[in-house]
Protein backbone atom coordinates (compact mmCIF):
# COMPACT_ATOMS: atom_id res chain seq x y z
CA UNK A 1 0.00 0.00 0.00
CA UNK A 2 3.36 2.34 0.63
CA UNK A 3 3.40 1.49 -2.63
CA UNK A 4 1.04 3.78 -3.99
CA UNK A 5 0.22 5.61 -0.97
CA UNK A 6 1.52 9.43 -2.55
CA UNK A 7 -0.19 8.46 -5.36
CA UNK A 8 -3.72 8.23 -3.97
CA UNK A 9 -3.38 11.08 -1.94
CA UNK A 10 -2.37 13.59 -4.20
CA UNK A 11 -5.33 12.58 -6.15
CA UNK A 12 -7.93 13.27 -3.04
CA UNK A 13 -6.43 16.10 -2.13
CA UNK A 14 -6.90 17.75 -5.90
CA UNK A 15 -10.24 16.32 -5.58
CA UNK A 16 -11.36 17.73 -2.35
CA UNK A 17 -9.76 21.08 -2.89
CA UNK A 18 -11.94 20.98 -5.49
CA UNK A 19 -14.98 19.97 -3.56
CA UNK A 20 -14.56 22.64 -1.09
CA UNK A 21 -14.00 25.67 -3.88
CA UNK A 22 -17.14 23.80 -5.31
CA UNK A 23 -19.18 24.11 -2.10
CA UNK A 24 -17.85 27.84 -1.84
CA UNK A 25 -19.40 28.82 -4.92
CA UNK A 26 -22.31 26.96 -5.01
CA UNK A 27 -23.33 29.16 -1.77
CA UNK A 28 -22.13 32.48 -3.21
CA UNK A 29 -24.83 31.39 -5.79
CA UNK A 30 -28.05 30.97 -3.92
CA UNK A 31 -26.94 33.92 -1.80
CA UNK A 32 -26.65 35.99 -4.87
CA UNK A 33 -29.87 34.68 -6.03
CA UNK A 34 -31.67 35.26 -3.09
CA UNK A 35 -33.29 38.54 -1.72
CA UNK A 36 -30.33 38.46 0.49
CA UNK A 37 -27.85 39.19 -2.44
CA UNK A 38 -29.81 40.62 -5.30
CA UNK A 39 -27.42 43.89 -5.35
CA UNK A 40 -24.67 42.32 -5.99
CA UNK A 41 -23.43 40.04 -8.60
CA UNK A 42 -23.77 40.45 -12.27
CA UNK A 43 -25.01 37.97 -14.76
CA UNK A 44 -21.14 37.80 -15.57
CA UNK A 45 -19.88 37.04 -12.02
CA UNK A 46 -23.00 34.27 -11.58
CA UNK A 47 -22.50 32.55 -14.64
CA UNK A 48 -18.80 32.13 -14.47
CA UNK A 49 -19.33 31.01 -10.59
CA UNK A 50 -21.85 28.44 -11.99
CA UNK A 51 -19.02 27.16 -14.67
CA UNK A 52 -16.55 27.07 -12.40
CA UNK A 53 -18.84 25.13 -10.01
CA UNK A 54 -19.98 22.80 -12.66
CA UNK A 55 -16.98 21.67 -14.01
CA UNK A 56 -15.23 21.20 -10.54
CA UNK A 57 -17.81 18.55 -9.13
CA UNK A 58 -18.20 17.42 -12.72
CA UNK A 59 -14.57 17.13 -13.99
CA UNK A 60 -12.28 17.68 -11.15
CA UNK A 61 -13.90 16.08 -7.93
CA UNK A 62 -14.94 13.08 -9.58
CA UNK A 63 -12.26 11.73 -12.21
CA UNK A 64 -9.67 12.39 -9.73
CA UNK A 65 -11.41 10.71 -6.86
CA UNK A 66 -11.90 7.99 -8.92
CA UNK A 67 -8.68 7.78 -9.98
CA UNK A 68 -7.17 7.75 -6.62
CA UNK A 69 -9.68 5.12 -5.22
CA UNK A 70 -9.08 2.63 -8.19
CA UNK A 71 -5.13 3.23 -7.57
CA UNK A 72 -6.15 2.16 -3.78
CA UNK A 73 -8.09 -0.55 -5.12
CA UNK A 74 -6.05 -1.96 -7.45
CA UNK A 75 -2.98 -2.42 -4.65
CA UNK A 76 -4.85 -3.68 -1.71
CA UNK A 77 -7.89 -6.04 -3.45
CA UNK A 78 -4.99 -7.70 -5.36
CA UNK A 79 -2.24 -7.24 -2.90
CA UNK A 80 0.88 -6.37 -5.41
CA UNK A 81 2.41 -3.03 -6.19
CA UNK A 82 0.97 -0.95 -8.46
CA UNK A 83 2.13 -1.55 -12.74
CA UNK A 84 3.61 1.54 -14.15
CA UNK A 85 3.24 4.19 -11.40
CA UNK A 86 5.38 6.32 -13.29
CA UNK A 87 2.40 6.54 -16.23
CA UNK A 88 -0.16 6.98 -13.08
CA UNK A 89 2.01 10.16 -12.01
CA UNK A 90 2.53 11.30 -15.30
CA UNK A 91 -1.50 11.60 -15.42
CA UNK A 92 -1.77 13.05 -12.12
CA UNK A 93 0.76 15.26 -13.57
CA UNK A 94 -1.06 16.57 -17.04
CA UNK A 95 -4.56 15.96 -15.20
CA UNK A 96 -2.87 18.93 -12.87
CA UNK A 97 -2.00 21.08 -16.15
CA UNK A 98 -5.55 20.78 -17.51
CA UNK A 99 -7.05 21.99 -14.52
CA UNK A 100 -5.35 24.58 -13.83
CA UNK A 101 -5.71 25.70 -17.84
CA UNK A 102 -9.92 25.44 -17.23
CA UNK A 103 -9.23 27.22 -14.29
CA UNK A 104 -7.72 30.46 -15.69
CA UNK A 105 -10.07 30.24 -18.85
CA UNK A 106 -12.79 30.63 -16.41
CA UNK A 107 -11.38 33.30 -14.22
CA UNK A 108 -10.56 35.43 -17.23
CA UNK A 109 -14.14 35.01 -18.23
CA UNK A 110 -13.60 33.55 -21.43
CA UNK A 111 -15.30 29.73 -20.42
CA UNK A 112 -19.17 30.77 -18.79
CA UNK A 113 -20.49 28.07 -21.22
CA UNK A 114 -21.39 25.73 -17.67
CA UNK A 115 -20.34 22.50 -17.66
CA UNK A 116 -22.17 20.99 -20.92
CA UNK A 117 -20.83 23.59 -23.27
CA UNK A 118 -23.97 24.54 -24.83
CA UNK A 119 -22.40 24.80 -28.30
CA UNK A 120 -22.07 27.11 -30.02
CA UNK A 121 -21.85 29.52 -27.20
CA UNK A 122 -17.73 29.09 -27.27
CA UNK A 123 -15.12 29.49 -24.78
CA UNK A 124 -11.84 29.96 -25.09
CA UNK A 125 -10.07 26.70 -26.99
CA UNK A 126 -7.94 26.63 -23.89
CA UNK A 127 -11.00 26.03 -21.78
CA UNK A 128 -11.91 22.96 -23.95
CA UNK A 129 -7.96 21.69 -24.60
CA UNK A 130 -7.92 21.98 -20.66
CA UNK A 131 -10.46 19.13 -20.19
CA UNK A 132 -9.43 17.11 -22.92
CA UNK A 133 -6.24 16.84 -20.62
CA UNK A 134 -7.99 15.50 -17.74
CA UNK A 135 -9.91 12.99 -19.75
CA UNK A 136 -6.64 11.89 -21.57
CA UNK A 137 -4.78 11.82 -17.78
CA UNK A 138 -7.91 9.21 -16.93
CA UNK A 139 -7.34 7.35 -19.92
CA UNK A 140 -3.94 6.89 -18.66
CA UNK A 141 -5.59 5.21 -15.61
CA UNK A 142 -7.84 2.74 -17.50
CA UNK A 143 -5.49 0.98 -19.24
CA UNK A 144 -3.21 0.97 -15.92
CA UNK A 145 -6.29 -0.54 -14.15
CA UNK A 146 -6.69 -3.21 -17.14
CA UNK A 147 -2.86 -3.88 -16.90
CA UNK A 148 -3.17 -3.88 -12.83
CA UNK A 149 -5.94 -7.00 -13.71
CA UNK A 150 -3.85 -8.69 -16.22
CA UNK A 151 -1.17 -8.66 -14.67
CA UNK A 152 -2.46 -10.75 -11.26
CA UNK A 153 -4.82 -13.04 -13.70
CA UNK A 154 -0.98 -14.31 -15.11
CA UNK A 155 -0.48 -14.69 -11.43
CA UNK A 156 -3.54 -16.59 -10.09
CA UNK A 157 -4.76 -18.41 -13.17
CA UNK A 158 -8.04 -19.78 -12.84
CA UNK A 159 -9.05 -18.03 -9.81
CA UNK A 160 -11.37 -15.64 -9.88
CA UNK A 161 -10.46 -11.61 -10.12
CA UNK A 162 -11.32 -10.09 -6.37
CA UNK A 163 -14.58 -8.16 -6.93
CA UNK A 164 -13.87 -4.70 -5.68
CA UNK A 165 -11.09 -5.24 -9.17
CA UNK A 166 -13.81 -6.55 -11.20
CA UNK A 167 -15.68 -3.30 -10.40
CA UNK A 168 -13.04 -1.14 -11.05
CA UNK A 169 -12.07 -2.56 -14.07
CA UNK A 170 -15.31 -2.58 -15.38
CA UNK A 171 -16.24 1.00 -14.55
CA UNK A 172 -12.97 1.90 -16.42
CA UNK A 173 -13.94 0.25 -19.30
CA UNK A 174 -17.14 1.70 -19.32
CA UNK A 175 -15.09 5.11 -18.96
CA UNK A 176 -13.53 4.44 -21.82
CA UNK A 177 -16.44 3.75 -23.97
CA UNK A 178 -18.56 6.88 -22.54
CA UNK A 179 -15.63 9.73 -23.17
CA UNK A 180 -15.63 8.57 -26.60
CA UNK A 181 -18.49 11.05 -27.21
CA UNK A 182 -17.24 13.99 -25.76
CA UNK A 183 -13.98 13.67 -26.80
CA UNK A 184 -15.22 13.18 -30.58
CA UNK A 185 -17.34 16.29 -29.90
CA UNK A 186 -14.59 18.13 -28.46
CA UNK A 187 -12.10 17.53 -30.78
CA UNK A 188 -14.15 17.38 -34.01
CA UNK A 189 -16.72 20.35 -33.23
CA UNK A 190 -16.31 22.55 -30.75
CA UNK A 191 -12.18 23.33 -30.22
CA UNK A 192 -11.89 24.14 -33.81
CA UNK A 193 -14.83 26.27 -34.09
CA UNK A 194 -13.46 27.90 -30.41
CA UNK A 195 -10.00 28.61 -32.49
CA UNK A 196 -12.25 29.68 -35.88
CA UNK A 197 -11.38 26.91 -38.40
CA UNK A 198 -15.03 26.23 -39.03
CA UNK A 199 -17.67 28.36 -39.20
CA UNK A 200 -20.83 26.13 -38.22
CA UNK A 201 -21.22 23.18 -36.02
CA UNK A 202 -24.01 20.92 -36.30
CA UNK A 203 -25.34 21.54 -32.74
CA UNK A 204 -27.75 18.33 -32.94
CA UNK A 205 -24.94 16.03 -33.14
CA UNK A 206 -22.76 17.85 -30.82
CA UNK A 207 -25.47 17.59 -28.27
CA UNK A 208 -26.12 14.03 -29.39
CA UNK A 209 -22.68 13.43 -28.59
CA UNK A 210 -21.98 15.37 -25.53
CA UNK A 211 -25.16 13.10 -24.51
CA UNK A 212 -23.61 9.78 -24.76
CA UNK A 213 -20.67 10.97 -22.35
CA UNK A 214 -23.42 12.05 -20.26
CA UNK A 215 -25.58 9.78 -19.91
CA UNK A 216 -22.98 7.26 -18.68
CA UNK A 217 -20.88 9.64 -16.37
CA UNK A 218 -22.88 9.19 -13.35
CA UNK A 219 -22.06 5.57 -13.26
CA UNK A 220 -18.92 6.57 -13.80
CA UNK A 221 -19.40 8.37 -10.68
CA UNK A 222 -22.07 5.95 -8.55
CA UNK A 223 -19.84 2.92 -9.03
CA UNK A 224 -17.08 3.37 -6.78
CA UNK A 225 -19.62 3.90 -3.61
CA UNK A 226 -21.32 0.66 -5.23
CA UNK A 227 -17.40 -0.89 -5.02
CA UNK A 228 -17.06 0.62 -1.16
CA UNK A 229 -20.48 -1.26 -0.48
CA UNK A 230 -19.97 -4.60 -1.58
CA UNK A 231 -16.64 -4.70 -1.03
CA UNK A 232 -15.48 -2.65 2.08
CA UNK A 233 -18.82 -2.26 4.12
CA UNK A 234 -19.18 -6.38 4.38
CA UNK A 235 -15.57 -6.12 5.44
CA UNK A 236 -15.89 -3.54 8.29
CA UNK A 237 -19.15 -5.33 9.61
CA UNK A 238 -17.72 -8.48 10.01
CA UNK A 239 -18.84 -10.53 7.63
CA UNK A 240 -18.55 -10.77 3.77
CA UNK A 241 -20.79 -10.01 0.78
CA UNK A 242 -23.97 -12.10 0.27
CA UNK A 243 -23.55 -13.28 -3.13
CA UNK A 244 -20.20 -12.53 -4.96
CA UNK A 245 -22.33 -13.83 -8.46
CA UNK A 246 -24.73 -11.53 -8.04
CA UNK A 247 -22.31 -8.59 -7.17
CA UNK A 248 -20.45 -9.75 -10.61
CA UNK A 249 -23.52 -9.62 -12.59
CA UNK A 250 -24.69 -6.29 -11.23
CA UNK A 251 -20.90 -4.35 -12.88
CA UNK A 252 -21.81 -6.66 -15.55
CA UNK A 253 -24.87 -5.30 -16.53
CA UNK A 254 -24.25 -1.67 -15.55
CA UNK A 255 -21.33 -2.26 -18.60
CA UNK A 256 -23.98 -3.46 -20.56
CA UNK B 1 5.58 10.76 9.36
CA UNK B 2 7.99 8.65 10.63
CA UNK B 3 8.59 5.62 7.71
CA UNK B 4 9.13 3.02 9.85
CA UNK B 5 5.19 2.75 11.33
CA UNK B 6 3.52 0.36 10.04
CA UNK B 7 0.19 0.72 8.28
CA UNK B 8 -3.16 -1.20 8.63
CA UNK B 9 -3.16 -1.16 4.92
CA UNK B 10 0.59 -2.59 4.64
CA UNK B 11 -0.84 -6.04 6.07
CA UNK B 12 -1.89 -8.93 3.83
CA UNK B 13 -5.44 -8.28 3.87
CA UNK B 14 -7.01 -12.36 4.67
CA UNK B 15 -5.03 -11.97 7.86
CA UNK B 16 -6.38 -8.24 9.03
CA UNK B 17 -10.03 -9.40 9.62
CA UNK B 18 -10.65 -13.26 10.14
CA UNK B 19 -14.43 -14.29 9.98
CA UNK B 20 -15.95 -17.15 12.10
CA UNK B 21 -17.25 -18.60 9.94
CA UNK B 22 -20.15 -20.40 11.99
CA UNK B 23 -21.00 -16.73 13.56
CA UNK B 24 -21.51 -15.74 10.25
CA UNK B 25 -23.31 -19.16 9.30
CA UNK B 26 -25.70 -18.25 12.26
CA UNK B 27 -26.21 -14.57 11.47
CA UNK B 28 -26.57 -15.93 7.55
CA UNK B 29 -29.88 -17.83 8.35
CA UNK B 30 -32.26 -15.00 9.71
CA UNK B 31 -30.58 -11.74 7.85
CA UNK B 32 -31.48 -12.25 4.49
CA UNK B 33 -35.07 -12.24 5.36
CA UNK B 34 -34.64 -9.11 7.26
CA UNK B 35 -32.86 -7.27 3.99
CA UNK B 36 -35.40 -8.17 1.81
CA UNK B 37 -37.69 -7.04 4.10
CA UNK B 38 -36.21 -3.47 3.81
CA UNK B 39 -35.36 -4.03 0.34
CA UNK B 40 -38.49 -4.69 -1.01
CA UNK B 41 -40.18 -1.93 1.09
CA UNK B 42 -37.63 0.41 0.00
CA UNK B 43 -38.24 -0.09 -3.67
CA UNK B 44 -42.10 -0.61 -2.80
CA UNK B 45 -42.05 3.04 -1.62
CA UNK B 46 -40.47 4.40 -4.67
CA UNK B 47 -42.26 2.62 -7.00
CA UNK B 48 -45.54 3.92 -4.95
CA UNK B 49 -44.03 7.33 -4.92
CA UNK B 50 -43.66 7.14 -8.92
CA UNK B 51 -46.78 6.30 -9.56
CA UNK B 52 -48.34 8.92 -7.49
CA UNK B 53 -46.68 11.43 -8.98
CA UNK B 54 -47.72 9.89 -12.56
CA UNK B 55 -51.03 9.64 -11.83
CA UNK B 56 -51.49 12.39 -10.20
CA UNK B 57 -49.53 15.03 -11.42
CA UNK B 58 -48.57 14.08 -14.93
CA UNK B 59 -51.36 12.94 -16.17
CA UNK B 60 -53.73 16.01 -15.30
CA UNK B 61 -51.64 18.34 -16.83
CA UNK B 62 -52.47 17.10 -20.38
CA UNK B 63 -51.60 15.04 -22.82
CA UNK B 64 -47.76 15.46 -24.70
CA UNK B 65 -46.34 14.50 -27.42
CA UNK C 1 -11.08 -14.66 0.10
CA UNK C 2 -12.50 -17.99 0.86
CA UNK C 3 -16.44 -19.19 -0.04
CA UNK C 4 -16.66 -21.14 2.96
CA UNK C 5 -20.32 -21.52 2.15
CA UNK C 6 -21.29 -25.20 2.45
CA UNK C 7 -23.21 -26.32 -0.78
CA UNK C 8 -26.74 -26.11 1.00
CA UNK C 9 -25.78 -22.60 1.77
CA UNK C 10 -25.11 -21.73 -1.68
CA UNK C 11 -28.25 -23.20 -3.96
CA UNK C 12 -30.48 -21.07 -1.39
CA UNK C 13 -28.35 -17.49 -1.64
CA UNK C 14 -28.42 -18.66 -5.38
CA UNK C 15 -32.46 -19.25 -4.78
CA UNK C 16 -32.85 -16.12 -2.92
CA UNK C 17 -30.99 -13.89 -5.03
CA UNK C 18 -32.81 -15.44 -8.01
CA UNK C 19 -36.15 -14.58 -6.42
CA UNK C 20 -35.16 -11.01 -5.92
CA UNK C 21 -33.84 -10.69 -9.54
CA UNK C 22 -37.23 -12.07 -10.94
CA UNK C 23 -39.44 -9.62 -8.70
CA UNK C 24 -37.14 -6.34 -10.19
CA UNK C 25 -37.65 -7.79 -13.88
CA UNK C 26 -41.30 -8.03 -13.83
CA UNK C 27 -41.18 -4.57 -12.00
CA UNK C 28 -38.78 -3.31 -15.05
CA UNK C 29 -41.21 -5.09 -17.39
CA UNK C 30 -44.15 -3.64 -15.89
CA UNK C 31 -42.77 0.03 -15.98
CA UNK C 32 -41.60 -0.18 -19.75
CA UNK C 33 -45.27 -1.57 -20.70
CA UNK C 34 -46.60 1.38 -19.27
CA UNK C 35 -44.47 3.88 -20.87
CA UNK C 36 -45.07 2.05 -24.46
CA UNK C 37 -49.06 1.56 -23.98
CA UNK C 38 -49.26 5.32 -23.54
CA UNK C 39 -47.43 6.46 -26.03
CA UNK C 40 -48.72 3.97 -28.37
CA UNK C 41 -52.52 4.46 -27.28
CA UNK C 42 -52.56 8.13 -25.80
CA UNK C 43 -49.44 9.68 -27.77
CA UNK C 44 -47.79 10.62 -24.82
CA UNK C 45 -43.70 10.54 -25.88
CA UNK C 46 -40.96 13.05 -25.05
CA UNK C 47 -41.28 15.82 -27.98
CA UNK C 48 -38.37 14.07 -30.50
CA UNK C 49 -39.67 15.72 -33.79
CA UNK C 50 -36.06 15.75 -36.01
CA UNK C 51 -36.73 18.45 -38.72
CA UNK C 52 -33.97 20.48 -40.03
CA UNK C 53 -34.42 24.34 -40.82
CA UNK C 54 -31.71 26.84 -41.43
CA UNK C 55 -31.13 29.32 -38.66
CA UNK C 56 -29.45 31.99 -40.43
CA UNK C 57 -32.58 32.61 -42.49
CA UNK C 58 -35.80 32.12 -40.10
CA UNK C 59 -37.14 35.66 -41.10
CA UNK C 60 -37.01 34.42 -44.22
CA UNK C 61 -38.26 31.29 -44.45
CA UNK C 62 -42.14 31.46 -45.11
CA UNK C 63 -42.86 29.08 -41.93
CA UNK C 64 -41.26 31.54 -39.15
CA UNK C 65 -41.13 35.18 -40.77
CA UNK C 66 -42.52 37.37 -38.59
CA UNK C 67 -45.97 37.66 -39.66
CA UNK C 68 -46.73 34.23 -38.96
CA UNK C 69 -45.38 33.84 -35.44
CA UNK C 70 -48.05 33.34 -32.66
CA UNK C 71 -51.36 31.11 -32.84
CA UNK C 72 -52.80 30.52 -36.01
CA UNK C 73 -56.31 28.83 -36.48
CA UNK C 74 -56.09 26.71 -39.69
CA UNK C 75 -59.64 25.81 -41.89
CA UNK C 76 -59.81 22.58 -40.79
CA UNK C 77 -59.93 23.64 -36.92
CA UNK C 78 -56.07 23.01 -36.00
CA UNK C 79 -54.46 25.25 -33.63
CA UNK C 80 -50.71 25.59 -34.45
CA UNK C 81 -48.28 28.29 -32.14
CA UNK C 82 -45.07 29.39 -33.94
CA UNK C 83 -42.72 30.88 -31.40
CA UNK C 84 -38.57 32.05 -32.26
CA UNK C 85 -36.33 32.01 -29.14
CA UNK C 86 -33.47 33.61 -29.43
CA UNK C 87 -30.61 36.07 -27.34
CA UNK C 88 -32.63 36.80 -25.30
CA UNK C 89 -35.91 36.68 -26.12
CA UNK C 90 -39.10 34.92 -27.50
CA UNK C 91 -41.34 36.67 -30.32
CA UNK C 92 -43.84 36.56 -29.86
CA UNK C 93 -43.57 37.52 -26.08
CA UNK C 94 -47.38 36.51 -24.95
CA UNK C 95 -49.28 33.20 -27.52
CA UNK C 96 -53.06 32.75 -26.13
CA UNK C 97 -53.50 29.05 -26.86
CA UNK C 98 -57.29 27.19 -26.34
CA UNK C 99 -57.93 25.24 -23.24
CA UNK C 100 -58.93 21.64 -23.52
CA UNK C 101 -58.26 21.41 -27.45
CA UNK C 102 -54.80 20.07 -29.43
CA UNK C 103 -52.36 22.56 -29.94
CA UNK C 104 -49.14 22.24 -31.52
CA UNK C 105 -46.03 24.09 -30.98
CA UNK C 106 -43.65 24.81 -33.44
CA UNK C 107 -40.40 26.72 -32.37
CA UNK C 108 -36.96 27.69 -34.04
CA UNK C 109 -33.72 29.11 -32.72
CA UNK C 110 -31.55 31.65 -35.28
CA UNK C 111 -28.80 31.24 -32.68
CA UNK C 112 -27.88 29.42 -29.38
CA UNK C 113 -29.71 27.04 -27.99
CA UNK C 114 -32.64 27.46 -25.96
CA UNK C 115 -35.51 25.54 -24.11
CA UNK C 116 -38.65 26.06 -22.86
CA UNK C 117 -41.18 24.80 -20.17
CA UNK C 118 -44.51 25.90 -19.45
CA UNK C 119 -45.36 26.19 -15.92
CA UNK C 120 -48.22 23.72 -14.74
CA UNK C 121 -48.31 21.39 -17.90
CA UNK C 122 -45.89 18.84 -19.67
CA UNK C 123 -44.59 21.16 -21.62
CA UNK C 124 -40.85 21.06 -21.77
CA UNK C 125 -38.10 21.02 -24.84
CA UNK C 126 -34.91 22.32 -25.98
CA UNK C 127 -35.00 24.41 -28.86
CA UNK C 128 -32.05 23.68 -30.86
CA UNK C 129 -30.36 25.70 -33.80
CA UNK C 130 -30.64 24.42 -36.83
CA UNK C 131 -33.97 22.42 -36.08
CA UNK C 132 -37.50 22.95 -35.61
CA UNK C 133 -39.02 21.81 -31.99
CA UNK C 134 -42.42 20.92 -32.00
CA UNK C 135 -44.68 19.82 -29.02
CA UNK C 136 -48.29 18.89 -29.44
CA UNK C 137 -50.12 19.25 -26.10
CA UNK C 138 -53.53 19.99 -24.57
CA UNK C 139 -53.97 22.24 -22.05
CA UNK C 140 -56.27 21.11 -19.39
CA UNK C 141 -57.20 24.48 -17.52
CA UNK C 142 -57.45 28.44 -18.38
CA UNK C 143 -55.09 30.32 -16.93
CA UNK C 144 -52.28 32.79 -17.23
CA UNK C 145 -48.59 30.26 -17.31
CA UNK C 146 -45.08 31.38 -17.44
CA UNK C 147 -42.88 30.06 -20.23
CA UNK C 148 -39.16 30.88 -19.30
CA UNK C 149 -36.43 29.60 -21.68
CA UNK C 150 -34.93 26.47 -19.80
CA UNK C 151 -31.23 26.14 -21.46
CA UNK C 152 -28.28 28.34 -21.17
CA UNK C 153 -28.11 30.73 -23.68
CA UNK C 154 -26.05 33.55 -22.46
CA UNK C 155 -25.37 36.05 -19.30
CA UNK C 156 -29.61 36.89 -20.38
CA UNK C 157 -30.32 33.96 -19.76
CA UNK C 158 -32.47 34.34 -16.57
CA UNK C 159 -34.46 37.30 -17.51
CA UNK C 160 -35.82 35.66 -20.87
CA UNK C 161 -39.48 34.46 -20.61
CA UNK C 162 -42.39 34.54 -22.50
CA UNK C 163 -46.51 34.51 -21.18
CA UNK C 164 -48.84 31.73 -22.39
CA UNK C 165 -52.45 32.64 -22.59
CA UNK C 166 -54.55 29.58 -21.97
CA UNK C 167 -57.83 31.45 -23.40
CA UNK C 168 -61.68 29.35 -22.80
CA UNK C 169 -63.72 28.58 -25.85
CA UNK C 170 -65.18 32.06 -25.17
CA UNK C 171 -62.53 33.89 -24.84
CA UNK C 172 -60.14 32.29 -27.99
CA UNK C 173 -61.76 33.94 -31.02
CA UNK C 174 -59.53 33.46 -34.35
CA UNK C 175 -59.46 37.02 -36.23
CA UNK C 176 -60.72 37.09 -40.17
CA UNK C 177 -57.30 35.41 -40.97
CA UNK C 178 -57.18 32.94 -37.93
CA UNK C 179 -55.39 34.90 -35.86
CA UNK C 180 -55.45 34.58 -31.86
CA UNK C 181 -53.65 37.05 -30.12
CA UNK C 182 -52.92 37.28 -26.37
CA UNK C 183 -56.30 39.11 -24.26
CA UNK C 184 -54.68 42.48 -23.37
CA UNK C 185 -55.26 42.79 -19.49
Amino acid sequence: MRNAERLCLAHFWVAFAAFAAAAVLGAWQMWVRSPLGAHIGTPDDYYMSVTAHGVAMAYVLTPFFIMGFGYFVAVTSLDRPLPGKAWAWLGFVVAVIGVVMVVITIAAGKGSVLFTFYPPLTASPWFYIGLVLVVAASWVWCVLMLVAMAQWKRHNPGQPVPLAMFATVANAVMWLWTTAGVAVELLYQVIPAAFGLIQTIDVGLARTLFSWTLHAIVYFWLIPAYIAFYTMVPRAAGGRLYSDTMGRITFILFLI
Amino acid sequence: MPETNTSAADGSLEAVDEVDEAALAEVMRTVPLGAGVLAGGAVALLVLGYLAIYLLIFLPRGVVG
Amino acid sequence: MSEAHHPAHERRILGTELLWAFGVGVLVAVLLGMVLFTALTQNINPPSNVERIDPKNLHLSGEFAEQNLGTVVAADGSVTTRIIATQFMFAPHCVAVPQGRPVTLRLASPDVIHGILVTGTNVNTMVVPGFVAQVHAQFTRADELLMPCHEYCGLGHSEMWATVQVLDAAAFKPDAEGRVTCAQR
